[in-house]
């Protein structure tokens, strides 16, 4: 797939797969690899980047007697995602005249 | 490879980096691995997929950019109104040094000269012993050699400008920056 486009699924991947809870670097990629392929490497940039852009929250937690560090959606993130959903409808169009 | 290994590894290939957090990168794959441990993978085989060390760096600097870009759009960081007056500080600051650098040198070059000068003047004016001669050579060569160290200071600041420009243009960035993210906060 196209790599920027890729990129920009992916950071809403990562958007959604937190949306109903807080989660954190392992969980987000086993959730995520159930759909698509992604590497240890490519989350992270990917975190870093919606942190950046405060779509995302962090903060640690210790579990297991180690620290975990948890990500959570913020109200500029569910908004995006809301976002995303409504250009869905566009996409798919467009889409629709690609494929012609 | 064990965890061990792996985290040392990565450290190593990071030290090259100096934007990149280190400590915060190693701490995502120490949860990374310890979580996958905890779930019953295989550690060895679970590194081995995370790939080596020089491409997960890769991939992050070909990424930092990106990140820049992000931060660059947005339009309402205080940088941008700030931008204006950090160039006017900075080309003060540069203009102010080099101004000091060459005004020692320049002093440094006229010193030396009035030293060789004074003692070629010293042998035309009067008649000296051999003796005096070879101290006066002395003093032309030790004039020649402040000359010299003058003209060097000179050159050095050229040659430097460049990366001392620099230098001030990102400090005084960095403490913009810092002050930008705490007003944030």
């Amino acid at each position: 797939m196209d790599i920027q486009l890729k990129k920009g699924l992916l950071e809403l991947m990562v958007l959604a797969s937190i949306k109903y809870e807080d989660s954190y670097g392992y969980k987000i990629i086993q959730d995520i690899s159930n759909i698509i392929e992604v590497s240890e490497s490519t989350l992270y940039p990917i975190l870093k980047r919606l942190e950046k852009q405060k779509l995302v929250k962090s903060y640690n937690t210790t579990y297991n007697s180690r620290i975990r560090k948890y990500y959570s959606i913020n109200g500029n993130g569910q908004e995006k995602l809301k976002k995303a959903i409504e250009d869905y409808e566009e996409v798919k169009r467009m889409y629709a005249f690609i494929k012609r | 490879m064990r965890r061990k290994e792996f985290i040392n590894k990565l450290k190593q290939e990071l030290k090259y980096y100096k934007k990149i957090d280190t400590q915060e990168i190693v701490f995502y794959y120490e949860e990374l691995i310890q979580d996958a441990i905890d779930e019953g993978k295989n550690e060895e085989v679970f590194i081995a997929n995370i790939g080596s060390v020089q491409n997960i760096v890769k991939n992050m600097v070909g990424d930092d950019a990106f990140i820049e870009e992000v931060r660059k759009s947005n339009s309402n960081s205080l940088a941008k109104i700030v931008g204006g007056t950090v160039k006017i500080f900075v080309l003060f600051f540069y203009g102010l040094a080099i101004f000091i650098t060459f005004v020692i040198a320049g002093s440094v070059i006229i010193s030396g000269l009035a030293v060789a000068l004074q003692s070629l003047i010293y042998i035309y004016a009067n008649s000296l012993m051999l003796s005096d001669y070879v101290i006066m050579a002395g003093l032309i060569a030790i004039g020649i050699g402040i000359v010299l160290i003058g003209l060097a200071i000179i050159k050095s600041t050229f040659r430097m400008s460049q990366s001392i420009k620099l230098y001030i243009i990102r400090k005084t960035k960095q403490l913009f920056r810092k002050k930008e993210v705490t007003n944030n906060e």
